[in-house]
């Protein structure tokens, strides 16, 4: 436990002092150099926690298909789940992969025949014209520029075809790779538009059922603080449903004056006394003096 | 049938019936989103300045950030300030890629004449990971084109000519925050500074989290908000004035949805004081 | 807005936020809290839970590890020490797999999973919609008598508290974030607004580490009540003699 309250005063009182400290202060002692590396680190051991549930979840739900426990079943639509979804997202960033390095090399020859416009045959120039600009029409304007360092070498004739050949090699494996992959694509985008999305979206749409019925219940003339929200809310709905704000441009005003005036005041109000609290609670755990803490 | 049932299936059929129609009507005037238009209409055209969008929703949010994601990302295309999109939280990434397309289908159908391309009008970097810390780094950055890193198809940001001149933070004329997580304006507003100045943060929030953009309006902190789809619907409706040949786009039909339902809503809060009154009475 | 001196404010409060948190620390007078209903109702809840021979939910919403699940964890504190005392299962929803550790080694370090009903953590998802969906799932499985909405709350909030209500459920709820509020005053029993939530666990378990935090508090925003009546002060006079 004192490790672990060592560490994280440590931890704290870094970024506490290199916000505070002027930036040329930082400097000479080197930090402003390690700071993006020491930023890295902390992305990084925050993304380890991914591969660390990751396999976590892997563990207990495994076990529980593995013994047959109560719910296994739900276990295994996890552990399905988890697996599609990486493999299949998996190889359809692979494709993406494959068919930018096709793009890029169109791109590239497009490029140098565009400056060297005599530079191969009429039918060879429509051909490599051909390929590129169906690698440009997905509009990708970056190109490799080794690839234009060697190809201001060539010379009419043989060379030229043989890079045409290159070139038609790269479409193929491009063409391959995305008719093996088209599969994993489909699987990835019906797992994420047929499947996620709109169960994300319905439990978001819930909540407009939710506010009706909590609208009908909460809001009646039972006191005057109920009546007070009660007139507010109605002013800001009046001030933006289109069918009633259109008839009178007052209430797009009222609406907004409510929300910078009141509303600003008391928000600002809770906000400062819950920063302020945030701010004494964090310095209580930062310095380990927290009673409530596991551990302690 | 209970009265909360009764209740949801006339609800539904309110906010079905102009989605099927597709049609719509003129949206209230917002003011926040006026303001909003204003600030990047009056930013001049081009000439090394750079647009940066963070696209931080997810599946649940959609509906109310993508519109306003989008009419941002339109006005900045039209204004020709190079746009780069990505986003801080992992369910946004796939969104980054499909709110592109679906503004450039429509430019696209607008004016077939006018390409946006890939790498010159704008690019997608997709997820970075790390929120706060990738953030501050942002800030501070004196390479920022570098610090980005590559984009979706492994392609780094520095080799596309327009982002080569990207050094600094300063040099972006207009950031916008697209969300409706909580935690997540509070830490753009901490993190994204340009020499001791707030940056120029526009910000897109959900119908939820209007109240707390306000304490950043008042004090210019964010120069400009879109408040859930109204805001969005607002400002589409200014393209449209301002670009005549524009489309319509869903989120005019969405508002008159959404304005469908809180009438019905107001409806509702008349009903139940008649019957809290009629109660009272024979109490 | 300019943010040039940002630093040095922020360092000096800070100091003195420091100074002022170690000086109360151990705060020996007699200190009242402010009486606060939701707060005194939290026995009531645990009560009716154990009459009703049902259980308790104990949700912190989608608080990560940070200020505002530790002063949950206070609050959480007090009402497993009376679910004890009452023999009543306490279920705790979680959406943050740092918190569910922290409350695995929180409960064994104050032994209460060895008491004959331990408390159960359910992680169930860091999405915060698939966390309300799972949510709803356990309240009208368990048919929870008692619901405490405790920590930081977002869109899912209205859903967390409708489907207690559609339990009956005796809510009370407590949000730092004030949009979320009006939601829980419409649906639950009793709220507890911003810093309410922090007040809440000293004013239950009479800690004098806790109240003297209270008292820092109150003392902290008393001088930014007066940084910023003085600064309004100076803005004026200064307008009027120039």
């Amino acid at each position: 436990m004192r490790l672990a309250a060592v560490v994280t005063f440590l931890s704290g009182l870094y970024f506490v002092l290199y916000f505070l400290l002027p930036e040329s202060v930082l400097s000479s002692w080197g930090v402003m150099a390690l700071h993006p590396a020491i930023t890295q680190g902390y992305i990084v051991v925050g993304v380890m926690a991914f591969g660390v549930g990751i396999i976590n979840l892997s563990a207990v739900h495994l076990r529980q298909i593995f013994l047959g426990k109560k719910d296994a079943l739900f276990s295994f639509v996890l552990i399905t789940s988890l697996l599609s979804t990486i493999i299949f997202g998996l190889l359809d960033w692979h494709r993406e992969l494959v068919l930018a390095r096709f793009f890029q090399k169109a791109k590239a020859y497009q490029t140098f025949f565009e400056a060297h416009p005599d530079a191969m045959s009429d039918r060879e120039t429509a051909s490599v014209h051909a390929l590129a600009t169906e690698g440009t029409q997905l509009r990708v304007q970056a190109f490799d520029p080794s690839v234009i360092t060697q190809l201001t070498q060539v010379t009419q004739g043989r060379e030229v075809a043989l890079h045409l050949a290159a070139l038609v090699a790269v479409k193929e494996d491009a063409e391959k790779e995305s008719l093996q992959t088209s599969i994993a694509a489909a699987v990835s985008s019906f797992l994420h538009e047929g499947i996620f999305v709109p169960l994300g979206s319905s439990m978001f749409a819930l909540l407009s059922f939710y506010i009706a019925s909590a609208a009908f219940r909460a809001f009646r003339l039972r006191s005057f603080e109920a009546a007070l929200l009660m007139v507010t809310a109605v002013l800001v709905v009046f001030g933006q449903v289109s069918f009633i704000a259109s008839h009178w441009d007052g209430f797009a005003l009222i609406r907004n004056w409510l929300l910078t005036v009141p509303n600003t005041a008391a928000f600002r109000g809770i906000s400062l006394g819950a920063s302020v609290a945030s701010i004494v609670l964090a310095i209580r755990v930062w310095l380990s003096m927290d009673n409530n803490q596991a551990g302690s | 049938m209970k009265a909360p049932r009764i209740i949801y299936i006339v609800l539904f059929l309110t906010l079905l019936v102009p989605l099927i129609t597709a049609r719509s009507i003129k949206p209230a005037y917002n003011v926040a989103a006026n303001r909003t238009f204003d600030f990047i209409e009056a930013l001049p055209e081009g000439s090394n300045q750079f647009g940066l969008l963070f696209l931080d929703y997810g599946p649940g949010t959609q509906a109310e950030n993508q519109p306003q994601a989008s009419v941002i990302f339109e006005h900045l295309l039209r204004k020709k300030i190079p746009t780069i999109l990505l986003t801080t939280y992992a369910l946004g990434e796939k969104f980054t890629k499909e709110t592109a397309d679906k503004v450039l289908t429509r430019l696209q159908l607008e004016d077939p004449s006018r390409q946006f391309v890939y790498g010159k009008d704008y690019v997608i970097l997709g997820y970075r990971p790390g929120a706060n810390l990738f953030l501050q780094g942002i800030s501070q950055a004196q390479d920022l084109a570098a610090f980005l890193g590559k984009d979706i198809r492994a392609i780094p940001l520095k080799s596309y000519e327009p982002f080569q001149g990207l050094q600094t933070l300063s040099q972006v004329t207009v950031i916008g925050e697209f969300t409706g997580l909580v935690g997540f304006l509070n830490s753009y507003m901490q993190f994204l500074t340009i020499q001791g100045t707030t940056a120029p943060l526009i910000h897109g929030c959900t119908s939820i989290t209007i109240p707390e953009t306000y304490i950043y309006a008042d004090t210019g902190q964010l120069r400009g908000t879109l408040e859930g789809v109204s805001g969005a619907a607002y400002y589409s409706y200014l393209l449209q004035e301002r670009f005549t040949k524009r489309t319509a786009d869903d989120s005019l039909v969405i508002n008159t949805s959404l304005g469908m339902g809180q009438l019905y809503i107001l409806l509702l809060i008349a009903l139940g004081n008649i019957i809290e009154f009629a109660r009272r009475r024979t109490s | 807005m300019n943010l040039e001196h940002a630093n040095i404010y922020t360092g000096t409060f800070l100091f003195l936020s420091f100074v002022i948190v170690i000086y109360y620390r151990r705060y020996t007078d007699h200190v009242s809290v402010r009486r606060i209903a939701a707060v005194e109702m939290i026995s009531y809840g645990v009560a009716r839970a154990a009459e009703a021979g049902k259980t308790i939910v104990f949700t912190t919403g989608i608080s990560t590890l940070g200020p505002v699940f530790f002063a949950c964890v206070t609050l959480l504190k007090s009402v497993l020490m009376k679910a004890k005392k009452l023999h009543v299962p306490v279920i705790l929803p979680q959406n943050s797999p740092e918190c569910v550790a922290y409350l695995e080694s929180f409960l064994e370090a104050h032994e209460f999973n060895e008491s004959a009903c331990p408390p159960s953590i359910q992680f169930l998802s860091e999405d915060q919609f698939a966390f309300a969906s799972g949510y709803m799932g356990l309240v009208h499985r368990h048919q929870t008598e008692t619901a405490f909405l405790f920590g930081q709350f977002a869109g899912e909030s209205l859903i967390l508290s409708e489907a207690g209500r559609q339990v009956q459920a005796f809510q009370i709820a407590g949000s730092v974030s004030p949009e979320q509020v009006p939601f829980f005053i419409c649906t639950c029993d009793y709220t507890l607004i911003g810093e309410e939530l922090f007040a809440a666990g000293a004013y239950l378990s009479g800690d004098k580490s806790d109240i003297g935090n209270l008292r820092a508090q109150d003392i902290l925003k008393l001088l930014l009540m007066v940084l910023i009546a003085g600064g309004i002060l100076w803005r004026l006079c200064s307008e009027v003699w120039s």
